[in-house]
């Protein structure tokens, strides 16, 4: 008897359909499999054949043959478990095949039956629903993961039995995943931009970096806040939409990062890898390919602490995909490209010990502290537009009392989140249908046609271009940078103030 | 005749152990280096201040064929060579107990008739001390004084760009080889000391620079200078040992006063307390009465005197009346943030909290004073004032 079940399998962040075939029939009682399978799935036979000797259902010796189709991409990962299963109780007729013609199965099995969860599930589900199947079987621990996709019916199972008998009976819940999402927000700890006395200069920076996503360093003290100012930068973001949730959580789906803590990702992400990671935790790769720090910080923030302390070539390779919005990872058989749209902070020390210029504390010479800034190369300066020193906070501010200052006020999360969300609406009818969302991402083109400047402000770019030394890419990083200012000010033109402030937090270049 | 003569003094300040004051006592029994080349062995066994290795090294330098060539072709390399009995040779450092018996020079020698000032310091020093020494040397410069330092990173390097800024000649005295640039970083404040001044060294060629001779090297900064100015000199500072020797030599020492609490400062103020001159404005240093006989003895055309004065009155005022100057240049709000920043730098949020300005417009303010030239920014967002 030949039966037929559909699955899905991860293919970079998308997914798509297979085809598990089953065929028993007579001859030496064996349990073959095909279809350019990886160790782990080929190890199903065992866990198969005992899962269903466990639920309860008798199988006769008979020779089985399972193929996976298409037979030419190679298949990863624990979930073809439940298909197979199915697949062969279909063939010896204890589930009826036309019940498995509409609907798709994935899972891993456990020896007694019981169905653990996978990787993966939501990209998987959107696609089944895409190409039009009504049902998808998923384990019960993914419910809620797969309950963000509309127009399928999502059914969690968790064990044989129970799956075999929805099948029969096609009953199954249906849940929704906005019902189930309230606990999730009282875990998380509430941070604010208001916690952090003093620091008007960095939050004033952080604030103007946001609103045109544009890469900021943090360059100050052991000690002194930055790590706290990067922290926050997540809360001062918009919202995020519900396609971009769902895109999120599918990375988080096919990283395995997400649980029944947080079956969706609903807030935008700040991820702060130790800069002993490598490439491959960096930027995605692996045996069989994963998302990197960079894919998921999207549509967040990537926190680099210690940037010095990154290895240079690590650094180096970051330089691609922050320009591309985008990296590929190519294999043999396949390229899979994941995206890399998130804004970078960095932080560092300004030299070695980390107290200069405060010479009463750095004994640091010249030579050592050029040196030092050294190990961060030009062109990855050339990625961030701002660059602001954090510097340590004195007892009489940390001491302040919050409520008792105007000035903290213009500074909590709350109204910086409303001035960014203006700019950026700014930005967005500005740059409908270009490709490009934020002043961050302007093009030699774009900068041209939207920082232009008048004869006044021509002036003063031309005298600091001089005084200051400095190059063509930094002219324009500064014109991005100014042309956020005005859009925070909802100033059409780039005013002198704007561009005045523009070139005080620019970033560093060497002479 | 007058190149074998010279070679002959080459010779011996060429023998590798045989330092200044065993060349001394050596000149004591032979009188001339001719005398010593032409020594046999038995009499110089007999010296007890000789050991064998040193005789041994008597015997190779004079088998050493490439010396000689070395000598002949010194000027190809721009570099020459006095020694002692050369009219050529500084009479100030003639006048020291333990001058050098030969110098190695590339570029030119100090000149007699000039007056000469060190400035020495610390290698580690403030920003602010860096100001002042560059302050010093370009006034100096200005005033026809030249300026000997060490080629040291910190204060010594600020002298000299000082008095290349000023239009001046500045003497580099090393610890190394004169064709050794040390530190590497300054080869190219070496190659412009070279145009204009002078880069001295005792030592032979190719010396590289060791612990003990930067000592040895101080006592010929300060025996070529007619007044040691100190600028900023920590607990143990090595520019202690060149005060030392200059008093010695009887040189007058001259001290840039610190702040009591300032650790750059502390061996500066340590000489004050024991009654070493303080120098606050570059024109203090005609007090010196070699520097102020010099600089009658020079100007005898009166009408070039009156020029210098009015020079330097001008200079004077010029250091005194800065600040008042500057302020009245500027508008008010700018007025009023200038004041707040010092010779050491402050951060940005400093400033605003002084001010209690908003920090956007605080940006736009310290740029356009940094446009102006008023200030400068040493590290991000920590900016100083300009002292020119």
């Amino acid at each position: 008897m030949f039966s037929k079940v559909y699955s899905a399998m991860i293919y970079g962040l998308e997914a798509e359909i297979v085809n598990v075939e089953v065929d028993v029939g007579n001859g030496i009682p064996v349990f073959e499999m095909g279809g350019y399978l990886s160790g782990e799935v080929k190890e199903a036979k065992d866990r198969v054949r005992v899962a269903i000797r466990n639920s309860g259902y008798e199988l006769p010796p008979q020779r089985i043959i399972v193929n996976i189709s298409p037979a030419d991409k190679r298949k990863d990962g624990t979930g073809f478990d439940l298909p197979i299963a199915l697949g062969i109780l279909a063939a010896n007729g204890i589930i009826a095949q036309q019940k498995l013609l509409d609907c798709i199965a994935i899972g891993e099995l456990s020896l007694d039956g019981s169905i653990h969860g996978v990787n993966g599930i939501l990209p998987s589900v959107c696609e089944a629903a895409e190409r039009g199947y009504k049902r998808c079987y998923i384990p019960h621990k993914n419910l809620q993961e797969g309950c963000m996709v509309r127009g399928i019916e999502v059914i969690g199972v968790d064990s044989l039995q129970d799956i075999v008998r929805k099948i029969t009976d096609n009953t199954g819940t249906q849940l929704h995943c906005q019902q189930q999402t309230h606990h999730v927000e009282k875990n998380q700890e509430v941070i604010d931009y208001l916690d952090i006395r003093g620091q008007q200069a960095a939050k004033r920076a952080t604030l103007i970096a946001v609103a045109g996503m544009h890469n900021i360093m943090y360059i100050g003290s052991p000690g002194s806040g930055k790590t706290m100012l990067a922290k926050r930068i997540a809360t001062i973001m918009p919202e995020l939409s519900y396609e971009e949730k769902l895109q999120l959580t599918k990375i988080y789906s096919v990283a395995g990062e997400l649980d029944a803590d947080m079956p969706m990702v609903q807030k935008r992400p700040f991820r702060s890898p130790h800069h002993n990671i490598t490439a491959t935790a960096l930027l995605g790769g692996g045996r069989i390919p994963r998302p990197g720090e960079i894919t998921l910080a999207g549509k967040g923030v990537l926190f680099l602490d210690e940037l010095t302390e990154f290895q240079p070539s690590i650094l180096e390779a970051l330089r691609q995909p922050l320009e591309d919005r985008k990296i590929s990872i190519v294999r043999l058989n396949a390229a899979y490209t994941y995206p890399a749209d998130c804004m970078v902070a960095g932080a560092m020390n300004p030299c070695k010990c980390g107290y200069y210029p405060d010479r009463k504390k750095c004994h640091c010479s010249d030579r050592e502290i050029q040196r030092y800034l050294g190990r961060i190369s030009q062109p990855m300066w050339d990625r961030f537009d701002i660059s602001v020193s954090v510097e340590r906070v004195g007892f009489d501010a940390l001491s302040e009392q919050t409520q008792d200052t105007d000035a903290t006020d213009t500074y909590s999360s709350q109204s910086m989140r409303k001035q960014i969300e203006q700019a950026r609406q700014i930005q967005r009818r500005r740059f409908e249908g270009m490709g490009i969302y934020f002043n961050a991402q302007m093009r030699a083109k774009e900068i041209e046609q939207f920082c232009h400047l008048r004869e006044k402000e021509y002036e003063v770019m031309r005298r600091a271009y001089d005084k200051f030394q400095l190059t063509g890419r930094g002219y324009h990083k500064i014109l991005k940078t100014a042309r956020t200012i005005a859009d925070l000010e909802q100033s059409e033109h780039i005013e002198t103030r704007h561009l005045l402030e523009a070139i005080s937090i620019r970033s560093y270049e060497r002479g | 005749m007058d190149t074998v003569h010279d070679f002959y003094w080459y010779w011996m300040c060429n023998i590798t152990g045989i330092g200044n004051s065993k060349i001394r006592k050596l000149l004591q029994i032979y009188h001339t280096p001719k005398g010593v080349y032409q020594a046999s062995d038995e009499s110089l066994g007999t010296l007890d201040f000789l050991k064998a290795i040193d005789i041994y090294a008597i015997q190779e330098s004079k088998k050493d064929s490439g010396l000689y060539e070395e000598f002949i072709h010194l000027g190809r390399k721009n570099i020459s060579f006095v020694n002692a009995d050369s009219v050529q040779y500084p009479d100030r450092l003639k006048r020291i107990y333990d001058y050098p018996y030969g110098l190695f020079f590339k570029g030119k020698m100090l000149e007699n008739t000039k007056p000469s000032v060190a400035i020495v310091g610390a290698r580690k020093c403030s920003l602010y001390g860096k100001k002042v020494a560059y302050e010093f040397a370009k006034a100096f410069a200005q005033m026809g004084i030249q300026v000997v330092s060490g080629m040291a990173t910190g204060i010594d390097t600020a002298a000299h760009r000082g008095c290349l800024d000023g239009g001046g000649q500045t003497y580099a005295v090393l610890g190394s080889g004169v064709d050794v640039c040390y530190p590497a970083e300054n080869i190219e404040l070496y190659t412009n000391i070279e145009e204009t001044g002078g880069i001295i060294s005792e030592y032979p060629l190719k010396t590289q620079p060791s612990t003990w001779t930067f000592p040895l090297r101080n006592r010929i900064i300060s025996g070529l200078a007619d007044a040691v100015i100190l600028v900023e000199a920590g607990k143990k500072s090595g520019s202690l040992i060149t005060a030392d020797q200059a008093l010695e030599q009887n040189r007058d020492i001259y001290v840039i006063p610190g702040r009591i609490t300032d650790a750059m400062s502390v061996g500066c103020n340590n000489l004050i307390k024991q009654g070493a001159q303080l120098i606050l404005k570059p024109e203090d240093i005609w007090e010196n009465p070699w520097i102020a006989q010099m600089k009658n003895d020079k100007i005898k055309d009166e009408k070039c005197q009156k020029n210098t004065q009015i020079n330097t009155m001008s200079d004077n005022k010029k250091f005194q009346q800065k600040d008042t100057k500057d302020k009245k240049q500027l508008a008010s709000p700018q007025d009023m943030l200038y004041s707040c920043f010092d010779l050491y730098p402050k951060s940005i949020d400093a400033i605003a909290k002084e001010t209690g300005m908003d920090i956007a417009e605080l940006n736009q303010q310290i740029v356009e004073l940094m446009l102006m030239g008023r200030i400068e920014e040493v590290s991000k967002s920590c900016y100083v004032k300009v002292l020119t």
